[in-house]
Order: C-alpha cells, then structure tokens, then sequence
C-alpha cells in the first residue's frame, strides 16, 4: 500500500541527490547492512554512506533502528550483523569494537556512557591513544608525555576549565560534549554522535548545534543521529532517513523538509487516519 | 560393576544435601538476584538452635552490640546485658523445637532482607557479594561464641530409629534406608518449590519481578514484599536442611559452608532458574565424586588427583565457559556505584612517617607486635593484589590466596630444590603465580559479576586439591618437610633467622621484617604507579563501562588479563614472603572460607585505594590490627564474629571502607577548619571595618 | 535547569486549563512537574490533567520528555519540583512505586511491559493482585489472545504483544490508564486497529486516558485534548480538533521547522 509510494519518493530524492555528489569522497559506506534480533529485522538492507568534510545526519521516528545501525557498524552486534561495512577503503565488517575505534571510527551514546569515576581529562586520555603490551609498559616505566591532543580538544570543546573534574559534577549538555570529546580524541576520522541532544532544553540544543557545525568546520566528519529535526535540519549538510529499518530517503536538508514521505513517517501518514 | 553401583547408592545421602543447599541458593537468587554465600550458615546456625531447644530448652541469643557499655565501664554497673541463652523450660520435644528453630530461621531471614539486603538492592555485585560473605563470617562465628567449634554437639535426628537402623538390599549391595529417605525428602522440598513458583501468586510475582522488577512494579508488585517473604523461606529452607541432614554428616560450624560449593556448581548448573536441575544436577554431581573417588582408591593407574574434589569445580568452570554469561540478568537497575578510586598522590613526610614507625616497631617492638606487623606488610602486599584486580578493573576475584599458594610452592621448587639464588627464585615463583593468574582470566572474558566470583573461587580450590593434595604437582601432603634459606644478598641475610644487631637472638628477627618493608614499599609505590599510567586509566574505563571503554579503542580483554596478570604477580609476592616467614610451606590455610574472606577483609580497608589496602593488611588474620584488638579491648573470640557486622555494615552504609570513611571525616575536619577560618577573617574583617568606620569619627 | 518555561505563552494561543465538563473526576493532576534522573531535569513544569472517560494524547518528538512525565506519574522517575497528584495521592518515591499502581494507574510502557518469560495467561494474572482474573474481558476486546493463552509471551510478535499489555491493562480495571508509544516498532495496519481500542476503553471503562504518540494524527484523532512537548517544555495544548486545524503550527512545533 503506502510502502510502494515511500519507496519511490526515497527513490527519487537519493537519486537526485547521487547526481550531485557522485559518491565522491565516501569516508564509510555500508551495503545492504542488516540486524535481525530472533525474527525482528531491526535494521533491512541498508546502504547509505558519509562523505568526508560533511556532517552527515540519520533520522527517522522512534524505533526506526539507528541506534542499532551504529550498534552495528561499530562492532557491538557481531552475531546479528549481516552485509558489510567499508570504511575509508577497509573492510570493518564485524571487526571487533576497539579494532573499529583504532581504524577512526568512533561514537557517543544516548545514555552517554562516560567513565563517571575518572576526570574529563582521563576520560579523552583513555581514547586518545591505542595501547599496546609494548606501550603500556614504556608508558608505565616513563609516564605519559604527549597529551597535546587530548588539550586541543579540551579546548576545542571548551571543556579546559573542567578537565580536572569530575564528568558527574557537570552541567548535562557539558556531559555530552565529554562524550563527544572521547569520540574526537580516538584520532577519529568518523565521529557517529547518538541522540546528543536528547535531554537538552532548546537553548542548550542551538549550543551545541554550534559547537558540532564548528568541529566540522575544524575537519572532523560526522555522523549525526537525533530525533530533533530541527537541529538536524539547521546543521546538516546531507541526510539519511530510516523507517521501520529501512532506509526511506536521502538528500539535503531542503529536500528532506519537502518530503512528504519523511513527514509521513514522523507524523503519522496525514491521509490514512482522517 | 557392583562396586560403582554400591558407590553410587552411598552417594544419595550427599547429593541429597547438595541438592537441598542447590535449591536453597536458587530460590535467593531468583527472588532477590543475590548468590548467598551464606546459605550454608543459617542452616548450621538453625541446627544449632534446634539442637539447643531441643536438649536444654535454650534458646541461644546472638551477640549483640551493647551501646551503654562505655557508661557502664565508668561507673561499673550493669544496665543492660542481654543474655547469651533465654531458658525457656527444660529440653523439648523434638518436634517443638524444631517448630521453634524454624521460627527462627524465619526471623533471621526477615532481618537479613531489612537490614541488610533491602538496602543493597540497587548496588553492584560486588557488593552484595561481601555482604553475604559478612552474614556468613557472623553466623559462624555466632555459632562458634555460643556453642564452642570443637565438640559436635549431639543432634536429635528427625527421622525414626526405625528408619534410621534399617538398611535395603539393592541387587546385592546393603545401603541404609536414611539415605533414600533424605533423597525422598529432598525431591520432594524441590517439586514443592516448583509447584510454588509454577502455581501460586506468590510464585507468579516473584517470576515476574525476577524477570524485570521495573515492569512488575508498574502492575503493583511490591518487589520488596516478594524478597521479605522469600528470604523468610529460604532461611526455613536452609534451617531444616540442616536439622534433618546433620544428624547424617554431624554437625561442625563450618560443614555447610564447605558443601555450599558443590551445591553452587549444581545451582550454576541450573542457570540459577530451574529447581529440578539444580536438585538433579547435586545428585549426580555426589554420585559421579563417589565413583571418582573409588577409581582413585581401586586402580593403581588412576592418578590420584584429588579428582573427586576438583569435580564440583570442573563442573563450575566448565558451565560458565560453555554458557558465557551464566546467570539470567535481572531487570532490576544498578545505581549504586563502586567505591571511588582515588588516585594515591604522593606525600612524602607521611609516607616517611609511617615507614619509619613499621621500621621502629618492627627493630623494637615486643615479639606480637613484630609478628604482627610484618603479617600486616605481607597482607597488606596481597591486599594490593586486590586492589589491582577487584578495585581498578571491578573484576571480582576470590582466587587471590590460591597464587600465593602457587607462589610458595614454585619457591620450594625453585629455591630448595633447584636452587636458583634468592632475587631469582621468588621473583619465579611469582611469575608461575601470574601464570595461572592469567589462566583464570580467562572466565572473566567471558562472564562478569557474581558469576566470576564463583568462576575464581571454583578455579581458586581447583587449583589446590590439584597442585597441592595427593599426588599433584606439589605433593606436600607427607611431605611437609621442604624447607627454605632465608634469602640473602651480597653476603646479607635478611630471613626470619638472620642475625641482626638488635633484638638479632628473636625469632623472626629485625631483618626479616625490614625485608617485608622495603617489598611493601616497592609494592605500593607500584600500584600507585600504576594508577596514574595509561594502563591504569584503562583499567579505571574498562571499570566504569566496558561497552565505552571499547568504543574508546581501549581492549577490554588485554586490560582485563594484564589486570589479573599483576594481581597473581603481587599476590605471588606475598604468597613468597608468607613461604621465607614459615620456612615451609603449609596448606592448611586455603579453603573456601580464607578465600572469601581475603576479598571481605580488602573490601573492608577499601578495596580501590593503595591506603585502604594498607588498612586491609592490618585486618588479616594475626595482622598488627588484630593483636591490637586482643591486647586493648579483648576482642578475643569475638573477632571474627565484630569482622563480619563490620562487614555488613561497610557494605550498607559506607562501600568505601576504613580508608574511604577516614577520607571522609578528614574532608569533614578540613571543611570545619575552613569555615571557620573565614568565620574568623569575616569577624577581623568586620572589626576592622567597624574600627575604620569609628576612626575617622572623633 | 530553567524554572520557569510552563508553556510558551507565544507559541500556543489555544492553551486552555482543565478538563472539558464539570463536574468530571480528575484522575491525573500536575502542576509545575520539573522530573528526570539523577537529578537532571527533562521535563521542566509542565502543568497537565486528565479527567475520568477522557483520552489526553501527549505529543512531541523523542526526547521531549513524555516518557519521563509517564515516569514520574508512577514513581520510577524522580519529582525534582512541583507536584504528581494520581488518582486522589502524591506520588512518593521508588520505594512507593507499587502503590501508586494499586491506587489503580495503569502504565503501559514504552516495551509495553509484557513479560517474555511469562504465559500470555500469567501475564494477564498479573493485572490484579487479589482474587480470580477472568481473562474472558481481555479477549472480548482482542479476540486473537484466545488461542495464544498457554504460549511465553516472549514467542508473540509485536503486535500480540501490545494486544497482551493493553487486554492486561483492562484487565487491571484502571482509574488511570497510560500507554507509551503504543506504534512503536508495529506495522502502519497494526496500530490504526490497536488506537480505536483506546477510545473504547476511556468510553466504556471510564478510566482516563494519558495517551504518549509520535503519530500525531491518529493520537488526536482518538483524543479529547492534547498537549505537545518539545525539548522538556510544553509548547502547545488543548482540545483535539482545535489542534488538527492548526495544521501548520502543529508541525512546526512538532519537527521544530520554524526554529
């Protein structure tokens, strides 16, 4: 019914939107990526890509399975996971979570996960180098040198003056930034933020909007997945929209808002129930 | 083939009690998500209840803190005493009383929900696990105060004589009639608690809240009230089990503990779910260690292994590999945290000062106050040990005294028998201990929580009935007698007996206590390191959220092994200075309860500081902190019972332990000397302003 | 945290207070709730009631904060500010949280609260604590629960599932029933069929309805009133129709276009 109608309009707008970018400068690609959990099929069949220099967003209502997308593609699901993942010309395809995060591919949480128990400091200084035996002895025996990175981001983030404390003892939307600064750190090429507003109020929201379209300004690629349109809308550059697993459409911003499947999908289809 | 089938008959009356215990540990588990380690206590204490109700009419009272004692010392009056028995008449029938010891069982186990468990509802594993260590350390030792350890007391069996002196003929072997009886019994207690759970409403709301207490909050389930009344039935469970079985094994204060393991294998078994699994799985686990046991003894060219005692443990290890994360999660939500690690910065007038007291006490100190420090500085290195594992990485091991013992032992192989010279040879013997250390890792790549807590010490007694008993690796059965040199360097000796020019004619001299010191303080200055390197952040990350710490790059795996790779390392250190001090080595000391209790006592001091450990260390058994409490305040018998409530209470009120409750109250004092520093200037300030106001007046 | 920010006075001109007739027993009343976790603010006072036989959707996209004011309805989020009066008591704490379900709240949550290792027929005895359960109630409303009584609840698709929590939550005989994005993850076909339900059951139960959807349309077109959530702050309310006709309003709000 209304399925075949969706599928053209995706159709339609990643066709378009295909012609433009010509798939040029892809930094992570999936093909035909699916999760099943028992009979759900939590995410079907999806191929989408980002670009590198762009800020690149996933939406899609509740329960569209973009949190298990990234799930997927960063390693946490290798016994659900079927399809591939390419990232910048490597093959990550159920490669093991620190493995992924070592090859630049990195993340944040909804529920932001952050080591509560160490300062912000140590929570980007845990990322911000793979440690080998070898290395961890040397470190052991002469101390940690080089945290230049780690203070760049820090200062990045605006997060200096805080980096000695402790993540709980800060402001929630500070919090999210710590999560995204441990992504940053990891030598990330590839950052996949999930829901990073989610929690914020509005003035927090236009904040940290700014902050994200700042870093990617400062080179970082980005994968922005939230549910406040808005947001999403205001700083993307080019946007990935899932439904029921699917993948429904692509295209810029102003493409998306036209979308009469997108809103569709969001709303409730407008025709159906009146 | 008659032989094997007569073992296997004999064996029911074991596995009826595994089995009895096994279905005790589930019905705690499923109903509050708590691994009991306990379990055994209250029914050795619910025996000894019945057995005093039912031949004095005493009803034993256990220890209770008095809080006018100070008050009373003053003024040397009696206010309150609570007696250690209440008479209540002459000795009972054996009915009544056991009514009466179950009633009991009831009470206790509705304390143990409000006083203890109740309140650690929301917090980690870890825990929880020494909590219930704490209720164990306490029953027993209640048990032991009251009743004395040494003498069985005489039970008054439930069964009939007639039933007790007759035995039935299966295909030709003789077997008593008891035995198939507690077999019976048992089975039957099982397909009770079955029906409860499969049938009534109470069973349906405990399953329910079992699989997520979230949800069966939302349908009005108070999760709280199903915990309370199944406490209440475990304890009755456990105190009967103990009534009917003890009159079979004869009742010691430490019995059930020890078949509380057994009876874990089987429950792990039984993913900690199903009854009937858990009941079967202890009945074939008793008949497969009988007939291993008789192969042993039979045929000469089975090796004798101990392999019947290992059995349990095969069996536990062998579960959590092949089924990963063993225990059902339960849909309650953790919220409480583990003690904060606080990083040991480096103050050198205090480090000097208290190096400098061990250093005097340890050259001038009379002989206990010697001996006991230097137990303390080995503790305290086996504490750090803990500290590594447990309180950095949150890796719950219960296996820490099993390395020590390796240690040891590697230190008669390669000190006295091979003999390789001193630096050399406990520095081996600590690297076989890692070896095994990071042999056991290998559970906590796979399984976390209370389940490793099982995994480690199912693997910690493996490791001693095979290394250590008949014909393993170590063979000190019958062959206590291989002694070690003190170790020496540059021509100086520094063991128990090297000479030195004070108190040098004592034995353990100065110099061996100086030895310990200088470790301890390489130790800690190790551990403090470690903190503060990359590594140790890892650790802290992997601690906090495996999942992020992965997604950070950090490899949780290689974080966990070099975790417990470090632990066996400093505890095979301690486990080589224990082996100088003695001389031999001697086993006696690993068991079930020394294992837990190493963890209790950690946790106790502070598990995730350097500090807490040096608390810790002071704790141990014949610690500096122990002879203290004998000599000031006569803590005597009553010092293992004050361990546990110590315990309990930590694990309630204050997870951070000593250390963390002593950071408190300096943070306290600090804060109270700041206001009122600038209660002070803010009243200089004042007068002044006042005098300035004034002065320009007149 | 913002203390203030109780519904935007510019965004929405409809906000009228209360419950449509007098006279009608109010079942849910909050006034001023600031609520979230550890002590976090995600709902920060919103004012809401819901009276007896009426359907109140609340709107707003993920992360709005409905979820969390479900929450803290019965007792598992935490009241920072404000007060959660349900069925004629404060809500307490955790500690309280069943007794807010006996008062007779029913909340139907997010992963609609069904227990996997349950029968669908244990499920449904779960929805009174005392006396007998006739499930006869839940299948006259899902007649496809019939045959599925002796199956773990766990083996049901999504949309059984959904049957089994809402035949449960009638079942529970409810003063106030709440239900969590009831479409969540089922097909279009399945929720249109599932959403009437609700309606029928504020008609023929009187209990009061506190509906939480994504999909505006088919929520409002069940319910008497609405109101919409964004970013933790009430940004629209009132009745159903004068929402609809708002067309564009609604939507903005709702995917934060004019922002």
């Amino acid at each position: 019914m209304s399925a075949a109608s969706r599928a053209d309009g995706a159709g339609a707008v990643s066709a378009a939107s295909r012609a433009d970018g010509a798939g040029a400068g892809a930094v992570l690609e999936t093909e035909g990526l699916t999760v099943r959990f028992g009979g759900v099929v939590a995410v079907d069949e999806v191929s989408l890509d980002c670009r590198s220099g762009d800020l690149t967003g996933l939406i899609g209502p509740n329960g569209a399975g973009k949190t298990t997308l990234i799930d997927a593609v960063t390693g946490f699901l290798p016994g659900n996971t079927a399809g591939r993942v390419r990232f910048r010309g490597r093959d990550l395809t159920r490669m093991a979570p620190h493995r992924v995060a070592w090859a630049g591919l990195t993340r944040t949480w909804q529920s932001l996960e952050l080591f509560d128990d160490i300062s912000v400091r140590s929570n980007l200084d845990v990322a911000s180098r793979r440690l080998t035996p070898l290395g961890a002895v040397r470190d052991y025996l002469r101390g940690s040198a080089d945290a230049s990175s780690v203070d760049q981001v820090l200062e990045l983030l605006g997060l200096a003056d805080v980096a000695d404390r402790q993540p709980r003892e800060l402001s929630q939307g500070r919090r999210k930034l710590v999560g995204v600064g441990r992504a940053l750190v990891a030598g990330a090429a590839l950052v996949m933020l999930d829901e990073p507003a989610a929690g914020l109020d509005r003035a927090e929201t236009v904040w940290l909007g700014d902050r994200l379209r700042s870093l990617v300004e400062a080179g970082y690629d980005m994968l922005l997945v939230d549910h406040d349109m808005s947001l999403v809308l205001r700083v993307c550059d080019r946007i990935h929209v899932l439904e029921l697993g699917s993948l429904i459409a692509t295209g810029t911003p102003a493409e998306i808002r036209d979308d009469p499947t997108v809103v569709a999908a969001y709303l409730g289809s407008h025709g159906s129930s009146r | 083939m008659g032989p094997y089938l007569q073992q296997i008959l004999l064996s029911s009356g074991a596995g009826a009690i595994f089995a009895a215990l096994a279905i005790g540990l589930v019905l705690t588990y499923r109903s509050s998500g708590l691994i009991n380690f306990a379990h055994g206590a209250i029914a050795t204490y619910v025996a000894y209840t019945y057995t005093s109700l039912q031949s004095s009419g005493d009803l034993p009272v256990p220890p209770l803190p008095n809080p006018l004692a100070p008050v009373e010392g003053v003024f040397g009056v009696e206010i309150l005493d609570f007696p250690d028995f209440v008479d209540l008449g002459d000795g009972w029938n054996k009915w009544p009383a056991l009514a009466g010891a179950l009633a009991v069982a009831a009470l206790l186990g509705l304390a143990f929900h409000f006083l203890v468990f109740r309140a650690l509802r929301y917090q980690p594993p870890l825990t929880k696990v020494v909590a219930s260590i704490g209720l164990m350390l306490a029953l027993q030792s209640a048990v032991v105060i009251r009743f004395g350890g040494s003498r069985p007391p005489p039970i008054e069996p439930l069964l009939p004589p007639s039933v007790r002196s007759s035995t039935v003929d299966v295909l030709g072997t003789i077997v008593p009639w008891d035995r198939f009886v507690l077999l019976a019994v048992t089975l039957g207690l099982t397909a009770g608690l079955w029906a409860l759970f499969r049938w009534t409403r109470f069973g349906l709301h405990t399953r329910a809240a079992a699989e997520n207490e979230r949800y069966a909050t939302l349908m009005g389930i108070s999760a709280d009230r199903q915990a309370a009344l199944s406490w209440m039935l475990a304890a009755v469970l456990a105190g009967f089990v103990g009534i009917l079985v003890a009159p079979t094994t004869s009742l010691t204060p430490f019995n059930f503990t020890l078949f509380i393991v057994p009876a874990l294998g089987a429950a792990l078994l039984a993913r900690f779910t199903s009854f009937w699994v858990a009941a079967v799985g202890a009945v074939g686990l008793a008949m497969a260690q009988n007939v291993l046991l008789y192969a042993e003894i039979d045929h000469g060219w089975f090796p004798d292994l101990n392999l019947d005692a290992v059995l349990p443990f095969a069996v536990i290890v062998v579960a959590m590999m092949a089924r990963g994360q063993v225990l059902p999660p339960r849909g309650a939500v953790e919220t409480g945290r583990l003690p904060q690690a606080f990083p040991s910065p480096w103050r050198p007038s205090l480090a000097l000062t208290w190096v400098a007291l061990a250093a005097a006490v340890v050259i001038w100190g009379p002989f206990d106050y010697r001996a006991g420090v230097t137990n303390s500085m080995i503790g305290a290195i086996l504490a750090l040990s803990l500290v590594v594992v447990t309180g950095y990485v949150g890796q719950i091991s219960l296996a820490q005294l099993a390395f020590t013992g390796v240690a040891a032992a590697g230190l008669a192989s390669f000190g006295a028998d091979a003999g390789i010279p001193f630096p050399l040879a406990p520095l081996l013997a600590a690297l076989a201990a890692t070896a095994f250390g990071l042999l056991l890792a290998l559970p906590a790549l796979r399984v976390r929580g209370a389940s490793l807590a099982i995994a480690t010490l199912a693997s910690a007694l493996a490791i001693d009935e095979l290394l250590f008993r008949g014909d393993g690796w170590f063979r000190i059965e019958g062959n206590p007698n291989r002694s070690f040199d003190d170790p020496s360097m540059f021509g100086v000796e520094f063991g128990p007996t090297s000479s030195f020019p004070i108190n040098g004619d004592e034995i353990p001299t100065p110099a061996f206590g100086l030895f310990v010191l200088v470790v301890l303080v390489l130790a800690c200055g190790a551990v403090i390191r470690l903190r503060q390197s990359r590594l140790g952040e890892q650790m802290l990350a992997v601690r906090a959220n495996e999942r992020a710490a992965a997604a950070a790059g950090v490899n949780v795996a290689g974080v966990k092994l070099a975790a417990f790779g470090i632990a066996a390392f400093l505890a095979g250190i301690a486990g080589a200075l224990n082996g100088y001090k003695l001389g031999s080595i001697k086993i006696d000391s690993f068991s079930v309860l020394a294992n837990l209790s190493i963890l209790a006592f950690a946790y106790l001091g502070g598990i995730s500081t350097v500090t807490g450990a040096l608390y810790a260390g002071t704790l141990f058994a014949s610690g500096i902190g122990v002879v203290l409490g004998e000599e000031l305040i006569e803590l005597g018998r009553y010092e293992t019972y004050v361990a546990g409530v110590a315990l309990i209470v930590t694990a309630v009120v204050n997870p951070q332990g000593i250390d963390g409750f002593d950071r408190q109250q300096r943070e306290r004092v600090k804060r109270w000397l700041r206001r009122r520093r600038a209660r002070r200037a803010a009243r200089l300030t004042a007068a002044s302003a006042a005098a300035g106001a004034q002065g320009p007046g007149p | 945290m913002t203390p203030d920010g109780a519904g935007e006075p510019g965004v929405s001109g409809a906000r009228r207070g209360g419950s449509g007739e007098p006279g009608m027993t109010v079942v849910l009343e909050i006034t001023g709730l600031h609520a979230g976790y550890d002590g976090v603010a995600v709902v920060r006072g919103l004012d809401l009631r819901v009276g007896g036989g009426e359907v109140v959707a609340l709107l707003g996209p993920n992360g709005a904060g409905k979820t969390t004011t479900l929450m803290a309805v019965s007792g598992m989020a935490s009241v920072l500010a404000g007060t959660v009066v349900a069925c004629g008591a404060p809500v307490g704490g955790l500690r309280q949280a069943h007794l807010v379900a006996r008062r007779g709240v029913t909340h139907v949550p997010e992963n609609r609260g069904v227990l996997f290792q349950l029968t669908v027929r244990e499920n449904l005895r779960l929805a009174r604590l005392k006396g007998r359960v006739d499930t006869a109630a839940a299948t006259d409303f899902f007649p496809a629960l019939g045959p599925l009584m002796n199956r773990p609840a766990g083996l049901l698709s999504g949309g059984e599932q959904q049957m089994l929590a809402l035949g449960r939550a009638i079942l529970s005989e409810p003063k106030l029933l709440m239900i969590d994005e009831m479409s969540l993850g089922l097909a279009p076909v399945v929720y249109e069929e599932l959403m009437p339900v609700v309606r029928r059951i504020a008609d023929d139960t009187g209990a009061g309805v506190l509906l939480v959807e994504q999909h505006v349309d088919l929520a409002l077109a069940v319910s008497d009133r609405g109101y919409v959530l964004s970013h933790g702050d009430l940004v629209m309310s009132g009745p159903a129709p004068d929402l609809l006709a708002d067309r564009e309003l609604l939507d903005a709000s709702y995917l934060g276009l004019n922002r």
